[in-house]
Order: structure tokens, then sequence, then C-alpha cells
């Protein structure tokens, strides 16, 4: 029996009263009453989804419930929100959220399936999430709104403490290496991905040309981008810095005495805090000194010197 | 000094070498190009480092500009895999994540 056939084509009852309602009590009698013998499976409950009669040939599969859960990305302050939806076959689904909401969207954004941390302050916050899905639902596969609830903590806003140098050497062809390491200011290098924090540099050489290029003769036939500015992701806590002779380490004759120094600022930048989307300083000015001198016994050497570190060729060939 | 030549052709489109020297050139940039690309995510530091070297400056071990051996204005930028371990020691067994399209810049060295 097919109710909403009833209705489009305006069967009349007995009493000649058409079935217009969606939902209610439905009497059926044969016309010959009680001795009429009627079978029926199943009544289909809404008007919707009536264009099947009778038993489904296979049993019905539907959904019992559903979860959130949270994915990370490239970015560490931006997850993935997938729903998780369990089925009555035992298998589970799992999709990108179709109707995602914040509760705080100044913590947590939503853009699609997608919600991005924005730390605010020295707190950690919880900020809940829900969405809403249209799943199969009951034993007559029907569509019927599902939903789930999740939170997600927004971490405080980190910066980057406690930079210091932890070795220099000097590495062979004029190449004086430095290590860094530095700390969060909440105690997790991971925050600082979360605040978008970076340490970097800022290399400024004489004058304004660009490259900068080196005195030469003596220097190799090198030069330096000017400034040059570096920036890395802050969360392995720890970099890097090589001063060296690049491309050319070949010294050109005839040698004298020149030199030439470059200034050095290590400094951070995150989105968030009091200097958010500012460049605020770490160490520095720090001077890179790079000079050929001559030996008492009329050689020449090259000197590179920072932080009283330095490295050294001598003599030069 | 070929490498020179060619930093200059890209930049300067020198008119005035011959048109053979002009295709050695192209050429050359060509197979570089060719052998550049063949550095791909998955591959390992050890296997960067047979074409290319560190740059100066500042680097970690998850992120570093690399120049090409043969000509060190030809630029990547490459992304590794963050470290299992907290050593910020660069090994040559770490993984490349992301390596960028080769790129012309003048030389960093700090």
């Amino acid at each position: 029996m097919n109710l909403k056939q009833l209705q489009q084509d305006a069967v009349p009852d007995k009493n000649g009263h058409i079935l217009a309602a969606t939902s209610g009590t439905l009497a059926l009698s044969g016309n010959h009453g009680i001795h009429s013998k009627l079978s029926f499976d199943k009544l289909v409950h809404s008007s919707e989804a009536t264009e099947y009669i009778g038993l489904l040939p296979n049993p019905c599969n539907y959904v019992t419930g559903n979860g959130l859960f949270l994915l990370s990305t490239d970015d560490p302050a931006t997850y993935e929100v997938d729903v998780e939806a369990d089925w009555t076959d035992g298998s589970i689904t799992d999709d990108p959220s179709s109707d995602l909401s914040s509760g705080n969207s100044s913590l947590a954004s939503v853009s699609g399936s997608l919600v991005t941390l924005h730390p605010s302050d020295g707190s950690s916050h919880s900020v809940g999430l829900s969405d809403m899905e249209v799943e199969t639902s009951c034993d007559i596969c029907s569509g019927d709104d599902f939903f789930a609830n999740t939170s997600v903590t927004v971490p405080p806003c980190a910066i980057p403490n406690n930079f210091q140098q932890t070795s220099c050497s000097d590495q062979g062809s004029g190449d004086l290496h430095f290590t860094y390491s530095w700390g969060s200011s909440t105690g997790q290098l991971a925050d600082l991905g979360v605040s978008h924090c970076t340490v970097g540099e800022n290399v400024t050489y004489p004058g304004t040309a660009n490259p900068f290029p080196w005195p030469s003769p003596p220097f190799p036939n090198d030069s330096s981008t000017n400034p040059t500015v570096i920036d890395l992701n802050a969360t392995l806590g720890g970099l890097q810095d090589d001063h060296l002779l690049a491309p050319s380490t070949t010294f050109v004759k005839p040698y004298s005495a020149s030199s030439f120094t470059a200034t050095q600022f290590y400094r951070y930048k995150c989105a968030c805090g009091a200097n958010a989307n500012t460049y605020v300083n770490l160490v520095g000015p720090l001077s890179i000194t790079r000079s050929v001198s001559q030996n008492s016994n009329g050689s020449f050497k090259f000197t590179v010197t920072k932080s009283s570190c330095s490295a050294t060729i001598n003599p030069l060939p | 000094m070929r490498c020179a030549g060619v930093f200059f052709i890209v930049l300067l489109l020198a008119a005035w070498i011959s048109p053979a020297s002009r295709s050695d050139h192209v050429r050359w940039v060509e197979e570089s190009l060719r052998s550049m690309q063949s550095i791909q995510p998955g591959m390992t530091r050890a296997d960067l480092n047979k074409l290319f070297v560190a740059e100066g400056g500042i680097g970690s071990r998850t992120e570093r500009v690399y120049v090409y051996r043969k000509c060190p204005y030809f630029k990547v930028r490459v992304e590794f895999e963050a470290p299992t371990s907290g050593a910020a020691q660069e090994q040559p067994a770490d993984t490349i994540a992301s390596i960028s399209k080769p790129y012309l810049e003048w030389p960093v060295n700090d």
C-alpha cells in the first residue's frame, strides 16, 4: 500500500474523505469487515519516503550514533574535524564534518570542516564544537538529524624564550659554525607552532648594495644578499648558523689587509601576544667580521669572527 | 664559469652570446633542471647532498635552503620530516618531506 499514492491520487475512504495528514493513526478494513483478510508487513512512516512498499530485500543498515574526531594538518594550529558514524552492520565511516560550528569563533574559528585555534592570552581555553549531520537513522532507511559534540583545547599564547648560543666551532675552509637553542614560554615547544612563531635572523652588510660585493682582492669574488632575512619554524627549539665563504673559496691576489663587518640580529615573531606579528629582538646586534691580515712572516691569513669565536685559514694559499 | 654564464643568460637575456653558445647554455640548464628535479620527497638528506650543498646562514634540522653544487645561484628550499628523537643535529637519514621548485637568488653566506 502506497500512502503517498493515495494522497496524490486523492483516493477517498468509505466516507468520502481523502488522506491529507502525514502523521497520525490510520485504520484499515476490507469490504467484508471482520471477514476480510488483510495482511501487510510494513507501513511507510513518512510521505517523503514512500518509494518503497513492503519488506526490504535485505536487512537495512543504518547509523546508531556518531562522534567527532580531530585530525592534525600541516598547520599545527588547524585541525580537520571528521564525523565517525557507527553502522548496524558493524562498519565505521569517517567523513569530514559538513555542518560544524564553534562555541567561540574568536578562539577556534571554523571554515568548512577545518577548525583553527587562535591562542589569545596566557591561559588555555576549552572551546566546544558541535556538528549536525543527516544520517540513515532507522530500519526504514530514512534520513534524520544526528548531533555530535566535542571540545578542543586552545593552548596559551606562546613565545620563544631562553634563546642561547650552545656551541661554536671552526668547520674548516673558513666556515664559522654556531648552534643556538630556545624554549617556549609555556614549557611546550609545540605551542610555538600553534602560535605560529618563527625564529630567524636579519643580517645587514655595509652600504645599500644588494647583493653586497665582497672587497676583492683580497677576498673571494663573492657577494651576499643584503639584507639577509631568514625565518624558521620555532617548534624545533634549535638552529644552526654558518658564516662561510661561498660560492667561491678562492682568495684573490694581490693580498692586502682588508676587512668588512656584517651586523646580525636574531629575532622571533608570533601571531599572538603583545607583539603579535611583529619582530622581537632575541640577540643582537652581533658583529660578523671577516678580515685578511698579514702575519709577521709576511704571509696572509683569513679570519671570520663573531661572539668571541673565530674560524681561520692560515696561511692563505 | 659556465654557471656564471648561465646566470647572466637567465637574468639579462644576454643577446651578445652567439647562438651556438646560447644553445649550449640552454641545454646545460635543461640538464641541470632534470638533475635537480630528480630529488623527490621520501628521499634522504644523503641523497640530496649528492647534488646540493647546504647554504650559509641559519637553518634547522627540518628546514634548510640548499644550493646546486654545479651552480650555487640555483636554490631549493627543503623541508624534512620532524625527527622522532629530540636531536637538533642534521642526520644523513633524515627524510625529505617537501622540496621547492628551483629558483635563482644571490648567495647567502652571512
